[in-house]
């Protein structure tokens, strides 16, 4: 065994608070260990040929490191070796900056630290060994789940590369958040007008297969090959027969508060999304509707002239494979009732600005007419009030919305270009507009007259007139004073917020969280758009709130991962998977339940014993699957289950030069 | 005679007379009165050793495991605690349930020294259910201690309650002055049924997740611990740990306090009634978090 050990002084980054010629000299006097360096940047060509050559020079077979976190460079290396012939697991890196030089502050100290890690590692590469990744096929088949603006981009993208996709929607129609606005920042243009084409090419193109009205039911599998079960919920209308001629949505008479215009409308028990909803046939909420309620009524069935109503319909569940998913699952709006300063709930013209998005939307609830719901007239005044439940560490969220100082902005730009004579007040604790030409659109919302107020509001009530009108208290900063004005209706900007079942989706998705209930990418920098399952990327709000020209990029990025995958049609498999040693394994199966990838199974051996064949049951590993997570090794008590680069030889031998 | 040897007698004759079974494993008289050990009766006219008392504590289903009882037909006694641990090993895939012939019978409860077993005291499983082995002997004479609903662990389990009362210094000097007397014989892993591992990792060589060193008190108090959490919640309760320990270390404290523990975390669960994946073994995402905010007592 000959070990070389490379020290990188990371430039200064290192070197300032780590003595590597000290390192250096320290570790070479370890046994097996024939050659040491200190580079300035081991990562540079320079670095890599400097260990190359040492390699042939003094016939290394294991390199060590101590140089940044194995995240940054543990591929360059591995990559050196492959070129050198040698295995891509004899290399072991020691983290001394991150872990060392980043967060101390004493020279001496952290020198002996940084030795410390280096010894380590060196003990832990007399233990390592070679190890192989598995070639797997790739099932080139994407899934998409949510048919918001995020998931209608990604599939689009998919499918023009060639690739069919499945988009997969819970509601009836796709189109997300996007197609309840009115106008869209910062250019104002209809969002119907660009959001509709788009569905319909989703509908439309060949390559792309629309599940709506369905939820995901199950996941198994890993990347490239992921077997997937789809619940699509009996909509109770034949699609096949059904024309949308929206007959029986005329006749029903069972009527309903309509969630999409925020109840501000009425809809049927049978009901199409929106008129443009796509695909454009009617589903059958059973749970309002009179015949599943009472067994009576049936006018829908008796009406529909191509006989489409079906009441026995049942859930139907759809399997498929696919090699890579998209989440783009949205979000949701909190509900700001627990926030009783604002009085949200409790008085009907305090409303959210989804709400007001309705309102102002020629297709809403009043064809574009503003109301105050509790009198239907038109208001005069209106008070916005920013961060209603965002950045707000006692009540609310502790992170910004992020898109709601630029859509009240639009929101006032928009009452002042079709009702020029409401007055438009805005509360804000401070707008940000970063982004191209939003300080731009931001300063056209003033200067066309919206009233900017920076300060809290403390409270919003009921004034008591006889308009039944309201009194919001608040602070103007500007002033450095209290003011109070009356308005005929408030509008909160409320707090976006995962999707409710957002964390049960991650479950079964094997993806994780961050401390909001977002789902967390990869890397936050590097690779903002994988998640640390391969395979599975992130597209939208569900990773964090962002606004349409972010979530449509990055719903792009994730086609580009996905079509990447595609196109080289085969991925290696993890190399540093568990490994059973058969003669300690009793088989008893105790870690196969702690596995979250199902990829322990049992399987029986033959073995010779006495002179005699005899069956015993082992644990064995599905390579593929195996992410190398380390539970069943941790779980298991006569210590049968190692994981390849981390064996338990490996860790107790670090543990020992300690 | 009692009525339950001697119809352990007529069963283990008949069955070897007839070929049911090559080997009948059992107890029998040991030298002193107050001792009965494993007997193996092959032949039907040896049946008249086997006998089924308050001393008959060993565990036997474990050596079913043993290279000298594979390949044959066998007939088991068990009582409660002992049938519990073979259908641990059958959940895990140790035993097949068709290759053995058991033979349950009901348990006066074990004697601990002059006094009952604190583990037969709280035990409210003294016998096998009928469905679970091939025939069921009852009619053991009940002390009275034993009759009616068993003590809640608290009240069996008394020397739990006063360690718990100590401060952490004292009851670290308990376990100190315990465990400085351990010779690491292992005798205690051996007797017990749900250790059952084909290579226990003390007995491992490579990696040495031990020191053989055997004079160190830090190996002690790590083989205990660790071992406790290795069987605390598969525990059977037979109470053979501490009983055969040659130093008399109260082993039983030790892993029925966890178990305690464990009962208060997951609710109580007991091994080989309850279904596997025992308590330790598997992890659901609404568990109490030992480690977070909350759990933290
Ligand atoms: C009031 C308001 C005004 C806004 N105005 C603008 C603006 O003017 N300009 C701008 O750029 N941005 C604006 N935004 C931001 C914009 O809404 C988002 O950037 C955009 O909607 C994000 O799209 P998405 O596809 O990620 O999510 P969504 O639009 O929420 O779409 C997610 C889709 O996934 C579906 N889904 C969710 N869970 C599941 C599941 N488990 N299975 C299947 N399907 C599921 C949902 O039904 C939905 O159709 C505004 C936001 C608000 C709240
Ligand atoms: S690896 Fe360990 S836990 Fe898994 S079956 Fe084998 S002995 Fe049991
Ligand atoms: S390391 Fe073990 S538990 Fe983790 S994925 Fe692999 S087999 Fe499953
Ligand atoms: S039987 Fe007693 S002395 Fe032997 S290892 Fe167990 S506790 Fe130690
Ligand atoms: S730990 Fe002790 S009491 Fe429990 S089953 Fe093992 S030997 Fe019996
Ligand atoms: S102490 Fe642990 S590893 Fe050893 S036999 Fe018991 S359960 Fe198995």
């Amino acid at each position: 065994m000959k070990i070389g050990v490379f020290i990188c002084w990371c430039g200064s980054n290192i070197k300032n608070m780590v003595d590597v010629e000290r390192v250096a000299e320290a570790t070479g006097k370890m046994p097996h260990v024939v050659y040491t360096q200190d580079v300035q940047y081991l990562c540079s060509e320079v670095g890599q040929s400097d260990i190359g050559n040492a390699i042939d020079e003094h016939q290394l077979d294991r390199v060590v490191i101590g140089a940044c976190s194995p995240r940054m460079h543990e591929t360059t290396f591995q990559q050196l070796m492959n070129r050198k012939g040698l295995n891509p697991y004899y290399v072991e890196i020691a983290n001394i900056r991150e872990h060392c030089s980043w967060v101390h502050t004493d020279k001496a100290k952290a020198t002996v630290k940084a030795i410390d890690l280096v010894k380590k590692a060196v003990a832990k590469s007399y233990y390592a060994v070679p190890l192989h990744a598995e070639s797997l096929p790739v099932n080139k088949r994407a899934l998409v789940i949510g048919g918001g603006i995020a998931g209608i981009q990604a599939a689009l993208d998919i499918a023009d590369a060639g690739y069919p996709v499945d988009l997969l929607e819970k509601e009836s129609s796709i189109g997300g958040k996007m197609a309840q606005f009115d106008k869209t920042f910062p250019t104002l243009d209809c969002s119907a007008c660009i959001l509709t084409p788009k569905m319909v090419e989703a509908a439309t193109h060949e390559n792309i297969t629309l599940h709506t009205y369905s939820e995901l039911e199950d996941v198994s599998g890993y990347v490239g090959n992921f077997h997937v079960t789809i619940r699509k919920r009996a909509t109770s209308v034949d699609e096949e027969r059904c024309t949308g001629c929206g007959e029986c949505v005329t006749k029903c008479p069972a009527k309903v508060d309509n969630e999409f215009d925020q109840g501000h409308s009425k809809r049927k028990a049978i009901y199409t999304l929106f008129a443009q909803a796509v695909p454009n046939k009617p589903v059958l909420d059973r749970k309002n509707c009179i015949y599943f309620k009472t067994g009576k009524c049936g006018v829908c069935k008796k009406i529909c002239p191509t006989d489409a109503i079906n009441y026995e319909m049942e859930d139907q569940l759809i399997e498929n494979d696919y090699g890579a998913i998209i989440v783009a699952t949205g979000f949701e709006l909190n509900e700001p009732t627990h926030l009783g300063e604002y009085h949200y709930g409790h008085h009907p013209d305090v409303i959210t600005s989804l709400e007001l998005e309705r309102m102002l939307n020629a297709s809403g609830p009043t064809q574009g007419k503003m109301y105050r719901p509790s009198n239907g007239k038109e208001p005069k005044r209106i008070v916005f009030i920013q961060c209603a439940g965002s950045r707000d560490r006692h009540d609310g969220n502790s992170y910004c919305s992020k898109v709601c100082c630029l859509y009240t902005a639009k929101h006032t730009i928009l009452l002042n270009e079709k009702f020029p004579d409401t007055e438009s007040y805005v509360f804000y604790i401070d707008v940000r507009t970063a982004g191209k030409n939003y300080e731009e659109f931001y300063e056209r919302a003033r200067q066309m007259g919206a009233n900017y107020l920076r300060g809290h509001v403390s409270k919003v009530e009921p004034l008591g007139d006889s308009d039944n009108r309201l009194l919001v208290r608040g602070y103007d900063g500007s002033l450095g004073e209290q003011t109070e004005i009356e308005a005929d209706l408030v509008v909160l900007a409320t707090s976006i917020e995962p999707q409710q079942g957002a964390k049960k989706l991650a479950g079964m998705l094997g993806i994780s969280s961050d401390r909001n209930g977002f789902y967390s990418e990869a890397h936050a920098k590097l690779k903002p758009v994988e998640t640390q399952t391969q395979g599975v990327y992130l597209a939208g709000v569900c990773q964090g709130p962002k606004d349409i020209p972010e979530a449509v990029s990055q719903a792009s990025g994730t086609a580009a991962k996905a079509i990447v995958l595609f196109n080289r049609g085969q991925v290696k498999g993890v190399p540093t998977t568990a490994m059973v040693d058969e003669e300690l394994c009793s088989g008893c199966m105790q870690c196969k339940p702690v596995c979250p990838y199902e990829a322990i199974s049992q399987e029986m051996i033959t073995e010779r014993a006495h002179g005699k064949a005899r069956q015993r049951p082992v644990a064995s590993i599905n390579r593929a699957l195996c992410q190398g997570c380390g539970a069943c090794a941790g779980l298991c008590r006569s210590g049968a289950m190692d994981i390849g680069g981390f064996t338990g030889r490996q860790l107790l031998a670090e543990v020992d030069t300690l | 005679m009692c009525k339950i040897t001697e119809e352990l007698q007529q069963i283990a004759a008949e069955l070897l007379k007839e070929g049911k079974v090559d080997l009948v494993l059992g107890y029998t008289k040991g030298e002193q009165e107050e001792q009965s050990v494993p007997c193996i009766v092959t032949q039907p006219e040896d049946a008249s050793k086997l006998i089924f008392d308050e001393y008959s504590e060993k565990a036997l289903s474990k050596y079913l495991l043993e290279e000298s009882f594979q390949d044959k037909k066998v007939a088991i006694v068990l009582k409660g605690c002992d049938q519990r641990a073979f259908k641990l090993m059958q959940d895990e895939s140790r035993l097949g349930r068709e290759d053995v012939y058991l033979i349950g019978v009901e348990c006066p409860g074990m004697k601990w020294g002059e006094d009952l077993s604190p583990f037969c005291l709280h035990c409210d499983y003294r016998t096998p259910a009928k469905e679970d082995v091939d025939s069921l002997l009852t009619g053991a004479d009940i002390p009275e201690a034993m009759q009616g609903e068993p003590l809640d662990h608290e009240d069996s389990f008394t020397d739990i309650n006063r360690l718990e009362k100590m401060s952490k210094e004292e009851r670290f000097e308990f376990w100190k002055r315990q465990l400085n007397r351990c010779k690491r014989c292992y005798t205690c892993r051996n007797a017990c049924p749900v250790c059952t591992c084909r290579v226990c990792v003390f007995d491992r060589e490579n990696p040495d997740y031990i020191d053989r060193a055997k004079d160190q008190m830090a190996q002690h108090q790590f083989y205990h611990v660790i071992r406790a959490f290795h069987v605390s919640d598969r525990c059977v309760s037979c109470g053979e740990c501490a009983r055969v320990c040659p130093e008399g270390i109260p082993l039983h404290l030790l892993n029925q306090k966890l178990l305690r523990e464990l009962d208060k975390f997951y609710g109580e669960y007991q091994a080989g009634i309850d279904e596997v994946p025992t308590p330790l073994s598997h992890a659901n995402a609404d568990e109490p978090d030992f480690f977070g905010k909350e759990g933290k007592a």
